[in-house]
């Protein structure tokens, strides 16, 4: 080997390298957060939150996930909220008027939007327009349908007319107001990923998967957060969750899985946050089809089942059993509907009578979960005691939620989340005017007095009426076993007891930031 | 040379050189060990139906997540069922996917190989250029990439393997041919006036047979590291199948609470490639010795 | 030389485009409609036509494989379906992670790995010897995720010394790091080795022992150096493995690179970014390869010439 063949090596060795740090150097690297050790007591109070996910888009018109809407509640304050048991509360609008022919909301004067310009009626109708324009592909479109025109009364005053009755609709008014003067200049582009709203945070920056910074809105009207300054940072891995909550790194942390939850419990140091989630979990059949387009199989799986010990092995025991498709803590949940209690002889009984005692052969789709596959593994060995041979396909999301809108299986089990108004899930999912790919009814479930009762529901404004209403569809469809119901979710969220006066919530997660504060650091 | 010609011709020699092969596999102590490992795990497969200790599907939900004990060497995984005899039908998957996928890639690669070194020029061109494209992605990637399209199931694995891994035998082939095609027995045949065909038949496949012996025994490992990194990842195989990848992806929900389920699981997977990897280099060695490392 | 190096580029460009070719077809023989995936579940048919309409899904498929390639060559490498963000800044904002994985990895290997394969020559033979030689063939067949699982288990887990995910500084490397690594650096420790031996065997290491030089002269001045020739060559190669062991580890370590993204991209059948991913990943290999080639071409001269 000569020397000079020698350098010739060295030579294309650190070219390679170098191009390839050229590359690793290309967008300059971001200044880290500080780290709490450094921060001096008249330092800024920083929060840090690990989420599961990072946020996809920062236009509260256009987000669908829940990354992006947490983290869009804190930009932008929409005209209404709600509490846990769903009581609809005044943000934006001090006060409404909610009628069968239009919707009035009265805003506070004085709210200003991030840039300093006050938020007005012009605001609060330029929002909900470009929703309603079907060229801004908005997912959510087909939820304001039943406006047919807005009305500015006056500065603070504006008026939704209505096409028919619509009480659910209320709860879709919560999307975040954006300023129509920066939307206009800037582009509608401009918000998803510069955020300017009137919430309780400014936006600052977002280098996307790492982290997003937004600092108080100190012109707030509902006063300034005693934050000064907030960071979110996407930790897809649970485990990596719960450590930087452990070593201070992070101040909240969620979601926890069930797995964690009982040693963050038992950990001083960490405040373990409990609230009933806005959803459900459950099995889905093929009603179109035998063997479950008889109602006696449907109901012998759901007796064939031990949904309490399910719970007990997948989720710890943290959740209860579900028995209808509104959460407890609707006022339209009725609790008095047939539970079909797990009874093996009777799922014999009712599968005999159905003609089925030798059992049959199904497929059981489920997409990538830790629990559901595990659910599907409980099923497939339980069943199987009843001649049923269960085939579990588990796919990636895309190919799983496709087969579900096309109709190709048998069983699946999924969730339903972000329950608000019980229109918003029920009517979707067993109205049968709700088949995919335009509805959620994809077992294609058909009942002539359900979709009358819902019809009813939607367009009855009397929330007495309404409750009657729902009540009985929730028995006929525990007697028809639509769906079989596995458990209602709850949500955990780790806090550092750092962390004051902070609460977090089943809807706007982490609203409650803007009345936190640091303490002893 | 000499030697490969009388390989060819001689079934005397044959019978010599099996003999002195197994001598020389003897004296390769590493190369026994590997083997050994081979077998055992070969029969755990075979004969897990008689050698498990309990059954690998049977749910003993109250005695989830529990440490080894008597009635369950390995403990148990988080339905209750027992990790040895689980880790045992393991190794069956993980065995047929290993066999099959060299198969197939010898299957289509030799046969690309041979045409390829034989007739070169624009045959050549075209099936090395191929081989190229398929050379110039990460193997796993495109293997993932075929099972988000086919959907999870054992033998979308072994067609997906199987696909990406082919070229590599084709070259390997081609280069042997490439040595062996001007020999002078091969001029012989041809003076014979054999067909094309025979010609690679008879003299060239016997002579690259020793190459695709040793590199399909070293590469019987490979595809098992894919199958277990694609059943990780929840697009190989579907339970009730069992197999190592997956076991590995469902003890990671609870490696805090039941190390050991990721640790067996890994550990078996370690031994069984290490043991072809043992074996093949061993192999390569006698039979291929130009190759040493 | 620079023929030479013109005459390889020229060769990538037929490979590249087949490349293209399998990406494209690949992708787009996949059942399920985009326009469905990517309006989500309100969507009405209506609607999805529209948008049918608007990506040009109805034009046969040669038309959008040119229409594709058309962009790729002008540097409009097309949108997500998911978050319709622009696909070439998004795979370029993914990039540094890899590279930085894949390079500190190669740094962990070849360091630990020249250093042990040279005591291991040196102490041929002793337990020393027999220890990296079992532990180098331990190295080489143990998967790299379960070496990750592994190392979460003892280092995140139970020690609590490193972060078990994420890319928040230089602690969260360190893992992916080594598990990316191992089975090269036993590569490396057995290349190092072996060649070491075969050098301090040759006339010219006798005659410089015969010299009187020091032992510790002989073996770094004079043996070390054709040793690393080989190592350089080696890691070279294994470059392009470890693009490929990126997709699997940075899922494991939920590391922000071009891996994870292709592997969860692939998972939501958002199309242009993972035809855009792959045709990244292929072009990556090719240039590490292209690199490598030169580097044997500078090594032996014929080359050039065959």
């Amino acid at each position: 080997m000569t020397r000079r063949r020698w350098t010739g090596i060295v030579t294309i060795m650190i070219v390679a390298l170098f191009m390839f740090s050229m590359s690793a150097c290309a967008p300059p690297e971001e200044a880290e957060p500080v780290d709490p050790d450094e921060v001096e007591p008249d330092e800024p109070m920083e929060v840090r939150v690990a989420y599961s996910a990072d946020a996809t888009n920062l236009d509260p018109r256009l987000a669908t996930d829940v990354s992006s809407g947490l983290v869009n509640d804190l930009f932008y304050d929409g005209l209404i909220m709600w509490d846990a048991a769903l009581n609809i509360q005044p943000l934006v609008a001090e006060d409404y008027d909610l009628t069968e022919e239009a919707f009035t909301f009265y805003l506070r004067e004085g709210v200003l939007f991030h840039d300093g310009e006050e938020l007005t009626a012009e605001d609060v109708k330029y929002t909900f327009d470009t929703i309603r324009d079907p060229d801004f592909e908005a997912r959510n479109l087909p939820l304001y349908e039943p406006i047919e025109e807005i009305e500015i009364i006056d500065d603070y005053t504006v008026r939704f007319h209505l096409s028919e009755p619509n009480a659910p609709l209320i709860y879709y008014m919560h999307v975040g107001i954006v300023p129509r003067h920066i939307a206009e200049q800037e582009g509608d582009e401009f918000l998803q990923t510069n955020p300017i709203g009137a919430g309780p945070f400014e936006f600052v920056e977002w280098s996307p998967n790492d982290y997003i910074e937004m600092v108080a809105h100190e012109d707030y009207w509902g006063g300034a957060p005693n934050i000064d300054r907030v960071v979110f940072k996407p930790i897809p891995e649970d485990t990596t969750r719960r450590v930087e909550l452990e070593t201070g790194g992070v101040h909240i942390a969620f979601p926890v899985p069930p797995e964690d939850v009982q040693r963050l419990k038992d950990d001083p140091d960490v405040d373990l946050q409990e609230q009933p989630g806005s959803g459900f979990e459950y099995i889905s059949f093929d009603h179109t089809q035998p063997p479950f387009d008889d109602r006696h199989v449907r109901q012998a799986i759901a007796y064939a089942i031990d949904r309490e010990e399910i719970i007990d092995h997948v989720y710890w025991g943290l959740r209860d059993v579900a028995y209808s498709p509104i959460i407890p803590q609707s006022w339209a949940h009725n609790p008095d509907v047939p539970r079909f209690e797990y009874s093996p002889e009777k799922a014999m009984e009712l599968l005999a009578e159905a003609g089925y005692e030798d059992g049959f052969d199904v497929e059981l789709k489920i997409s990538e979960s830790d629990p559901r596959r595990e659910i599907s593994e409980i099923l497939q060995y339980e069943l199987a005691d009843f001649g049923i041979d269960i085939t579990i396909i588990e796919q990636e999301w895309g190919a799983f939620y496709d087969d579900i809108l096309e109709m190709d299986f048998d069983m699946f089990i999924l969730g339903w989340s972000a329950q608000t108004d019980p229109d918003r899930g029920v009517y979707r999912q067993f109205h049968s005017d709700n088949f995919p790919p335009e509805g959620a009814n994809r077992q294609r479930f058909s009942n002539d007095r359900v979709d009358e009762l819902l019809d009813l529901a939607r367009t009855t404004m009397d929330v007495d009426q309404r409750q009657g209403h729902y009540y009985e569809v929730q028995e006929i469809l525990a007697e028809e076993q639509s769906y079989v119901y596995l458990n209602y979710t709850v949500d955990f969220c780790a806090v550092s007891p750092q962390l004051q006066d902070f609460e977090y919530q089943t809807y706007f997660q982490l609203f409650g930031l803007k009345d936190a504060y640091l303490e002893g650091e | 040379m000499q030697q490969r010609e009388e390989n060819v011709r001689s079934p005397e020699f044959r019978q010599r050189s099996q003999r002195r092969f197994v001598r020389a596999l003897v004296r390769k102590r590493m190369a026994l060990l590997g083997l050994a490992i081979v077998v055992l795990m070969a029969g755990m497969a075979v004969f897990a139906p008689w050698l498990a200790p309990n059954d690998p599907l049977e749910q003993v939900r109250p005695r989830a997540l529990e440490s080894p004990s008597l009635q369950y060497p390995l403990g148990t995984d988080h339905l209750g069922r027992c990790l040895l005899s689980r880790a045992m039908y393991g190794a069956r998957i993980s065995m047929i996917v290993g066999v099959f996928v060299v198969c197939f890639r010898i299957l289509i690669g030799v046969p690309a190989g041979l045409v390829a070194g034989f007739y070169g020029g624009l045959v050549d061109s075209v099936i090395m250029r191929l081989t190229d494209m398929f050379i110039s992605f990460p193997g796993i990637l495109l293997a993932i990439a075929f099972m988000a399209i086919w959907g999870p199931g054992i033998w979308n694995v072994v067609v997906a393997l199987s696909l990406v891994g082919w070229p590599q035998y084709a070259r390997l082939v081609r280069g042997e041919v490439l040595s062996v095609k001007e020999e002078e027995f091969v001029e012989a045949g041809r003076a014979l006036g054999l067909t094309n065909l025979r010609l690679i038949w008879r003299y060239l496949l016997p002579n690259v047979a020793a190459v695709i012996v040793v590199y399909g025994t070293l590469g019987l490992a490979a595809p098992i590291v894919s199958e277990a990194a694609l059943s990780f990842l929840g697009l190989g195989t579907q339970p009730p199948m069992i197999s190592w990848g997956r076991m590995l992806a469902e003890g990671r929900r609870y490696l805090h609470i039941a190390p050991g389920i990721s640790t067996f699981t890994g550990l078996s997977i370690t031994a069984t490639v290490m043991g072809f990897n043992l074996f093949g280099d061993g192999l390569r060695d006698i039979l291929d010795p130009r190759q040493k490392e | 030389m620079s023929t030479y190096i013109g005459r390889r580029i020229l060769q990538l460009v037929p490979t590249l485009l087949g490349i293209s070719v399998i990406v494209f077809v690949l992708i787009n023989l996949t059942p399920g409609d985009p326009a469905v995936l990517m309006l989500g579940e309100f969507a009405t048919p209506s609607e999805v036509e529209r948008l049918r309409g608007l990506m040009g899904l109805d034009d046969p498929l040669h038309v959008r494989y040119f229409r594709w390639i058309g962009g790729i060559v002008t540097g409009d490498w097309g949108q997500s379906y998911q978050d319709r963000r622009l696909v070439l800044p998004a795979l370029v904002s993914r990039m540094p992670a890899t590279m930085e994985l894949v390079i500190a990895s190669m740094l962990i290997s070849a360091g630990i790995g020249t250093i042990v394969g040279v005591l291991s020559a040196v102490y041929q033979d002793t337990w020393l010897d027999n220890v990296v030689r079992a532990g180098s063939f331990l190295g080489i067949s143990m998967p790299n995720f379960w070496v990750g699982i592994m190392l979460i288990l003892l280092l995140a887990l139970h020690l609590r010394l490193l972060p078990a995910s994420g890319r928040n500084g230089l602690a969260n490397l360190v893992m992916p790091a080594i598990a990316l690594g191992t089975s090269g650096m036993a590569v490396i420790t057995r290349i190092t080795r072996s060649t070491m031996l075969e050098v301090i065997r040759m006339d010219y290491i006798r005659t410089a022992r015969a010299k009187g030089l020091y032992e510790r002269t002989v073996i770094y001045k004079h043996a070390l150096k054709p040793a690393l020739t080989s190592v350089l060559t080696v890691i070279g190669l294994q470059l392009g493995f470890r693009l490929g062991g990126s997709v699997i580890i940075e899922t494991v370590f939920a590391w922000p690179g071009l891996g994870r993204f292709a592997y969860l991209r692939m998972m939501q059948r958002d199309y242009p970014m993972i035809m855009g991913n792959l045709l990244i990943f292929a072009g990556l290999f090719c240039l590490v390869n292209l690199i490598v080639d030169l580097l044997y071409a500078v090594v032996d001269p014929r080359v050039r010439y065959s």
